[in-house]
């Protein structure tokens, strides 16, 4: 079996799962969500399903399958049972055994004086290794023609927030005698970010009267990272303490910059651009306009990742535009939410920074700009996995939330806020004087006391059937929003996701409340 | 779930089945009934799992089950009703056999269908010979003779060999 020993991904997560779990990992075509020949992954609904859906490209290299042609039972079968009954109709004179028997001999004569004498050559392969939620990619078999290769059968096992056309996972096609290759394509869409895995895939070719098949161990495809959607989302005001160098934020400080700050006498120094004619004029001594500084902003996101409240639906109907038909939990609201505030501000020329609390393997992001940091942040997003809730994770949590915060950083908190820790991490941030945003990703439905059982199912670690379950989410919430009142006393703005415009009126006061005199404790 | 196509190949799995019987039974002079439930309750079993080694045994026991309650045809009637038989046998095979060269949620390629079927029709024709001979040879009467049985018993001997070897040799790597 020939195997290709690396994913192609842009991670190193990607490289180092590539060949995990069952199967065989096989080759993947290129790392950019677009393949050399220049097909793109496809967005939204599917577009076809079945044979040659996507348009014709080379096989990537260590793509190829081996094995070996073995007989059937089918050919066994034709032979014991042929060379049986015309045995028994020699010994027992009887004529109808040697009929029944001539059709079975003759099949099994055909079968081998056709029998494929080469392997065939068979490439598998999917065609992207990055996609975003809701992006297709296809899982391609092509078989080149050759004597006795005569039919072709791939089959997929079914894969955790994948949706594949043709649902059923399977295809099969016949090589004509005129063609050269055949090839099979089965789309599957990424209904969740993350990392998947498609497969294993069992490929299968035959010969004449299916007498002796081709059939390699079934293989799995490079990890193909499915990077979070990202919701829409869009600030109008600006971060409170812009303090950077060159940005499109209106800093406090005065400066080279767009909005008009005061107008004041000309100093020496001043540049004779800025001389305000009409007020020169009027007062008869020069004045210049003073501006606002420019500059950028550091944006610190943290996403809490201890908890996963909520049932894994991915998105479901292809209708990615629509929001309604948008569900998820808790940590797909923060990952979609991280990704759509991360987007926002790089694209405004900020820098933002990541942390992923309770996700091992995971290191913090520093803060950077640019659109490659874009494409990094949602790599990571895409990587982050729940904690399990053991000792190690609240050990790891303590260790994360001992993180450097720069002055003037806007640090967002998302959180269900159902971990105590990550509150009061919030409040202390604000104590230090740092302007903190907490943003609760808990789903609306999750947040009410009287929860239906079979939604308290979807809920971690909470047992349909348990009696107290009810009393002990009852609880639990509770005690969060005690938690969400102490941290709303101590200064920490709470909002909850609702995507354009949620953090407008809390930097607004962020804001305010950054101009005012105040005591921090350092 | 199996594609449409799946599901009336593997049909006619149990449909030939049950035909292979009925003959059977309508040309035995004692019907064994319990016999041909059992090779029907058999078929549903390889028609569900084709790839089955136990299509064997239904195969093999669709023919011991005419051999042991039906006599040696002599009329044109009996013969038709065992060519019948030979050909269910034979549909019995073929679609067992293609129903477990595909995977069973794919719907089958039209060019395979008409392949498989043009195929089974030449495998008819070519036993037509075949069956002609033993049709002539029963209603003769010759009695039988040591020598030419041996003869035949070694000639099936020989075929077997030739089969097996052909059967052992490896194919090219590649």
């Amino acid at each position: 079996m020939s195997q290709s020993p690396t994913a192609a991904g842009t991670s190193p997560g990607e490289a180092a799962a590539a060949g995990t779990g069952a199967g065989t990992a096989i080759g993947a075509e290129t790392a950019g969500g677009e393949a050399p020949g220049g097909d793109k992954a496809v967005g939204g609904d599917m577009a076809a399903g079945g044979t040659e859906a996507v348009t014709a490209n080379p096989p990537p290299a260590g793509s190829r399958l081996t094995a070996t042609w073995r007989a059937t039972p089918a050919q066994v079968r034709a032979t014991l049972v042929g060379l049986l009954l015309l045995v028994i109709g020699l010994l027992l004179r009887r004529p109808d055994a040697i009929a029944f028997a001539a059709p079975l001999l003759v099949i099994a004569a055909w079968a081998l004086a056709t029998r494929p004498e080469r392997a065939p050559v068979v490439h598998a392969w999917v065609r992207h290794t990055v996609l975003r939620e809701g992006q297709t990619t296809a899982w391609t078999t092509t078989v080149e023609r050759g004597p006795g290769v005569e039919e072709l059968g791939v089959s997929l096992l079914r894969t955790p927030f994948v949706r594949t056309t043709p649902t059923s996972r399977a295809v099969a096609a016949a090589l004509s005698p005129t063609g050269t290759t055949a090839r099979l394509d089965v789309l599957a869409q990424s209904t969740r970010w993350g990392h998947r895995t498609l497969g294993p895939a069992s490929t299968a070719v035959s010969g004449p009267f299916g007498a002796f098949m081709w059939q390699p161990e079934p293989v799995r495809s490079a990890p193909v990272t499915t990077v979070p959607l990202p919701d829409h989302f869009s600030a109008r005001t600006a971060v409170p303490h812009p303090d950077g160098l060159v940005g499109r934020s209106r800093s406090a400080h005065l400066g080279d910059g767009g909005e008009l700050a005061d107008i004041r006498p000309f100093r020496f120094g001043d540049r004779l651009r800025r001389v305000h004619w009409p007020v020169s004029v009027r007062t008869g001594t020069l004045h210049v306009t003073a501006t606002h500084a420019d500059q950028d902003s550091e944006i610190l996101l943290l996403v809490d990742a201890m908890h996963d409240l909520g049932a894994d639906t991915g998105l479901t109907d292809a209708g990615l535009a629509d929001e309604e038909r948008r569900t998820g939990t808790s940590l797909d609201n923060s990952v979609r939410a991280a990704g759509a505030i991360a987007e926002h501000y790089l694209r405004t020329g900020d820098r933002v920074g990541l942390i992923v609390l309770g996700t091992k393997d995971l290191p913090p992001l520093a803060a950077r700009a640019g659109n490659n940091h874009l494409r990094r942040v949602l790599d990571v997003l895409a990587r982050v996995r729940p904690g399990d809730n053991t000792v190690s994770d609240e050990k790891r949590l303590r260790s994360q939330l001992r993180h450097r915060v720069g002055a003037g950083t806007l640090v967002v908190l998302l959180t269900p806020a159902v971990s105590t820790d990550v509150i009061a991490h919030a409040v202390s941030l604000s104590r230090r004087g740092l302007s903190v945003v907490v943003v609760d990703t808990l789903p609306a439905e999750f947040a009410t006391p009287d929860l239906p059982p079979e939604r308290l199912a979807e809920l971690t670690a909470v047992d349909e059937h348990a009696k107290g379950a009810p009393l002990a989410w009852r609880l639990r919430l509770m005690e969060r929003e005690r938690e969400l009142t102490r941290a709303r006393e101590s200064g920490v703005p709470i909002v909850p996701w609702i995507g354009p415009g949620t953090l407008d009126l809390v930097l607004r006061d962020l804001g305010r409340r950054a101009r005012a005199p105040r005591v921090v404790s350092r | 779930m199996l594609s449409r196509s799946q599901a009336v190949l593997r049909a006619l799995v149990v449909v030939a089945t049950v035909g292979a019987c009925a003959v059977t039974l309508a040309a035995s002079l004692s019907p064994l009934w319990i016999a041909a439930a059992l090779l029907v309750g058999l078929s549903v079993w390889v028609a569900l799992n084709p790839s089955s080694r136990l299509a064997f045994v239904l195969v093999l026991g669709l023919a011991v089950h005419w051999l042991v309650t039906v006599p040696v045809p002599h009329t044109t009637s009996a013969w038709l009703l065992t060519l019948v038989t030979a050909v269910l046998l034979l549909a019995v095979h073929l679609c067992t056999s293609l129903a477990a060269a595909l995977p069973p949620q794919a719907p089958l390629p039209g060019l395979t269908i008409r392949r498989w079927t043009r195929r089974a029709a030449l495998v008819v024709l070519a036993c037509c010979p075949v069956w002609a001979v033993s049709v002539a040879v029963s209603r003769t009467g010759e009695p039988g003779r040591g020598t030419f049985t041996y003869a035949a018993l070694a000639g099936t001997a020989l075929l077997a060999l030739a089969l097996w070897l052909a059967s052992r040799e490896q194919p090219h790597p590649s």
